[in-house]
């Protein structure tokens, strides 16, 4: 029977007479493998960033924590851990740096934690073939500043990138924010160094013939066998950095003009458009209407036929929405989720953000055939302070989001990808689900040759955490029901974990499920590696 | 084995719309669609019949036709994809996109000449020229697995819901299952191609291969035309006018950075190729230096990992150099199978658990 989460008291005790049993076995036989059993390791070991940890810690509940902790520092290492685990059928999690918001890195029934952040040597940076061969452990922003030291760019930038690592981009397949002229991680991966739960070590490539088993890997959220090393693709640092914002009439138009301008060939490294939600939000205010309109705008229609508190609660977000939904007034927003999410679909104008870059000239001309496009679909150029705005905050996001719980809200985000032809009707299905559950904003961001990643964020109340975990529950429920039916793909780029494993199945069709557990049982068919997740 | 067992072909018959004949000592099923196709796949497997999915059936054995699954279409215009089913032939598919302005992209002629499914499961899969990776061509796949059991990918710009589990079945051989049909990516046909080429020493043509072969949009084709000491490379460039134009520019101002002087690009001339060689970066320098006087290949993958040359019989001498792999040869396709031997084996494992009978 397969693990699932365990939620118990914070209180952690000390170490059970099992684990130190283990580790007087383990040590025995790898003694240079640092281990612990330190409650400050465990606790650390035994959560993500999953948002929906945050409200059963306010209950006063947190998974249950691994029962040790180690470091192995080499594939070795590794390759003996996994034998003792199989040895004595104790689970084994690998964990990266836990930036995950899907409970994958949760280690369940009992686990040992695998941090792999001590495997954390760049193994080389080969300036003629343009590649990095580096460790599971390696942090992103600071191999990110060593690659720019020589004039280079892997250009992965997740909004993680302080806190994630190598392994854990492979192992989830993460996106970053210049996904659109870099690709995401499985663009990037050349090769791979794994070590299967049987404790073979393999090293698929990316071949001219035969099957791509790198594919097998990118994604398998530790479940098929744990990744040593990645051997990634990069490029010369950008010459030129231009920024860009455009202001659309409306949601229909800037996809078309995103779309056609990718059918186009361009390849902007940044490309994030705004729903009008979060476009007020962006710009601080709800977008008015062009001064030639001299209509009222829907929106303080609405407004003025309301009465009592729902009319001035309404009026405070139109005057700022930014201001009232990080303000004292989330609170009375979320208990009017309805009229907000009604009042949210009258609202028009959105905001594109682009940022070009590569050598000067090439970027210059991009940009100039990208605002052709943008201005024949309506659009007004915001010049260059929406995208230099963005750039100034463009990993923020992260360390917002956790204050809203403490304001009687939740808040997550959902990522889906769906192809351009569904692409509205994906957007407004999942709004419509959502809406009486959770306030819903959006944008599309990675954006592709044949279709885009919508990217929802949610909030929902929480004045007490059960009444935040009911609404939690109800909100992800309906999104991941209109996602299915809409025919997009559950994830883009956060992976599966424990949150969306209830809609995986329907996702992979019984054959894909049939052929995931063919993968576990040719790889770890002891089944040790991160049960309960995926497979 | 020497017939299929009574009751056995009886079950195989009896799945509706299988299409099951008898051939000599084997049978052949053509089934008429995608669940017909897996009933006969399942049906084999429940009863330990070998299936076969190309070739004369061994005896005993079931060959699975999927030549009637050849319908093409529809196509998702705003998405740029077109489905297409295992029996349709790659020509069909190209000739349908190109109706709407739209291909299927730079492959290697010995694709277009086959069927879908012999292009995706075949040793075809990652030569595609301008990055190396079939995924950029297939967005979904339909599958009877090894057990029957029917796959249907989704079709996503990109996922992250766990591996990407039709990369064991694209360029697998069918060891795992059979493909009975795809969502293909296509692409808006290049509105101009601009062509470049240079004539130097072969090595200085390997490092500009390597230099363009990492940029964000490599060179869509090429062709190596060895002269009298020296070697001629030209390469294809795709955009609109400007970017076209700029690409091939650049690329040449980086080919006199190199010492490769410019000279006018040579006809197109195609022949059917003989030799298909993997070259990795590494062995190019080399492999190129190998080649005799008068040799003429294109180039039909351009990626970083590595290169695949095609053509006549002077790439034979390539052929020798260290570290460059025979892909194809007089006689056909090589292997589709990983090159690294516990690759190998660990995709047959996954075959074996599920269901895979041996043919």
């Amino acid at each position: 029977m397969k693990p699932s989460l365990e939620l118990v008291s914070p209180e952690l005790g000390p170490p059970s007479a099992t684990a130190r049993r283990l580790v007087r076995e383990l040590q025995a036989k790898l003694p240079e493998l640092l281990v612990s059993t330190a409650a400050a390791d465990r606790v650390a070991a035994s959560r993500d960033l999953w948002p929906k940890l945050l409200l059963h810690r306010r209950a006063g509940r947190v998974p249950r924590a691994p029962e040790l902790v180690v470091w192995p520092r080499s594939i070795e290492e590794i390759v003996g851990l996994l034998a003792f685990a199989r040895e004595k059928g104790v689970p084994v999690t690998p964990y990266g740096a836990g930036s995950g918001v899907c409970g994958g890195a949760i280690p369940l029934g009992g686990a040992i934690s695998l941090d792999l952040k001590r495997m954390d040597r760049v193994l080389s940076i080969d300036r003629a073939t343009l590649t990095l061969h580096a460790e599971a452990g390696v942090i992103g922003l600071p191999l990110e500043q060593r690659l720019a030291a020589r004039g280079l760019t892997l250009g992965h930038f997740p909004s993680s990138i302080m806190t994630s690592t190598v392994g854990g981009w492979v192992a989830a397949r993460s996106a970053g924010q210049c996904s659109a002229r870099y690709g995401k991680i499985e663009d990037m991966v050349t090769g791979l160094t794994v070590v299967l739960g049987t404790g073979e070590v393999v090293t698929p490539k990316r071949p001219a013939t035969g099957p791509d088993l790198c594919e097998l890997f990118l994604g398998s959220e530790g479940t098929l066998g744990v990744i040593a090393d990645a051997t990634l693709r990069l490029f010369p640092a950008p010459e030129a950095q231009l920024p860009r914002g455009f202001r659309f009439p409306n949601l229909g138009r800037a996809i078309e003009a995103l779309r056609t301008a990718f059918r186009a060939g361009l390849r902007p490294a940044v490309a994030r458009l705004y729903d009008p939600v979060d476009t007020a939000i962006a710009l601080g205010h709800a977008a008015p209407p062009e001064p030639s309109d001299a209509r009222p705008s829907r929106l303080a229609s609405l407004a003025s036929a309301l009465g009592g508190a729902a009319k001035r609660e309404l009026a405070s977000v139109i005057a700022s929405p930014k201001a009232a939904l990080e303000g004292a007034a989330v609170r009375g927003a979320l208990r009017n989720i309805s009229l907000f999410n009604r009042a949210a679909g009258l609202l028009e104008p959105c905001l594109l953000v682009v940022v070009h870059e590569g050598i000067k000239g090439p970027a210059e001309l991009e940009a100039e055939k990208l605002r052709a496009v943008c201005e024949a679909h309506g659009a007004v150029d915001l010049g260059e302070e929406p995208g230099r705005r963005w750039l100034r905050k463009r990993y923020d996001v992260s360390f917002k989001l956790p204050v809203m719980f403490t304001r009687g809200a939740w808040v997550d985000t959902c990522e889906v990808a769906c192809p351009w032809s569904r692409l509205e009707e994906t957007y407004d299905a999942v709004r419509r689900a959502v809406a009486p559950h959770a306030f819903v904003m959006a944008h599309m961001s990675h954006a592709w040759l044949d279709g885009c990643s919508i990217y929802f964020s949610f909030s929902g109340p929480a004045g007490t955490p059960e009444e935040g975990l009911a609404s939690y529950e109800r909100a992800w429920d309906a999104a991941m029901e209109a996602v299915v039916a809409s025919g997009a793909s559950i994830t883009h780029h956060h992976g599966v974990g424990l949150l969306r494993a209830p809609h995986l199945a329907r996702e992979l069709s019984p054959g894909g499920v049939a052929l995931l557990h063919a993968a576990k049982q040719a790889c770890d068919p002891a089944g040790i590696l991160n049960p309960g997740k995926l497979v | 084995m020497s017939r299929v067992s009574e009751a056995a072909a009886a079950k195989l018959r009896a799945v509706p719309g299988g299409g099951v004949t008898a051939e000599g000592e084997a049978l052949l099923a053509r089934p008429i669609d995608a669940a017909a196709a897996a009933g006969i796949v399942g049906a084999a497997a429940a009863h330990g019949v070998p299936l076969c999915l190309r070739g004369r059936p061994a005896p005993g054995a079931v060959l699975l036709d999927r030549g009637a699954l050849e319908r093409v279409g529809p196509v998702d215009e705003p998405s740029l994809w077109i489905e297409a089913e295992a029996g349709a032939k790659v020509s069909a598919v190209e000739a349908t996109l190109r109706g709407r302005g739209l291909t299927l992209g730079p492959l290697p002629p010995s694709v277009f000449q086959g069927d879908v499914a012999a292009w995706l499961e075949g040793p075809h899969a990652g030569r595609r020229a301008e990055d190396g990776r079939i995924g950029s061509s297939v967005a979904a796949l339909v599958a009877a697995l090894a057990n029957g059991a029917l796959y249907r990918g989704k079709a996503a710009p990109r996922s992250a819901a766990g591996p990407g589990l039709q990369h064991l079945l694209l360029g697998a051989g069918g060891v795992t299952g059979a493909i009975l049909g795809a969502t293909l990516r296509a692409q808006a046909l290049p509105p101009r191609l601009e062509r470049a080429a240079t004539r130097g020493a072969p090595a200085a043509a390997a490092a500009w291969l390597h230099e363009l072969s990492a940029t964000i949009r490599p060179p869509i084709d090429g062709t190596v035309i060895v002269e009298e000491g020296a070697l001629v490379l030209a390469l294809s460039f795709a955009g609109d006018r400007h970017e076209a134009v700029r690409r091939k520019d650049r690329a040449l101002s980086r080919a006199a950075a190199l010492g490769l002087p410019m000279v006018e690009p040579p006809g197109e001339e195609r022949r059917d190729p003989l030799l298909e060689l993997e070259v990795p970066r590494e062995a190019l320098a080399a492999a190129l230096t190998a080649l005799p006087r008068g040799t003429r290949a294109q180039l039909v993958r351009i990626a970083r990992e590595s290169l695949v040359l095609c053509g006549g019989p002077g790439l034979e001498a390539a052929a020798g150099v260290e570290g460059v792999r025979l892909l194809a040869g007089p006689d056909g396709p090589g292997e589709a199978a990983p090159d690294d031997p516990a690759l190998a084996e660990l995709l047959l494992r996954i075959a074996i658990a599920v269901g895979r009978q041996p043919c």
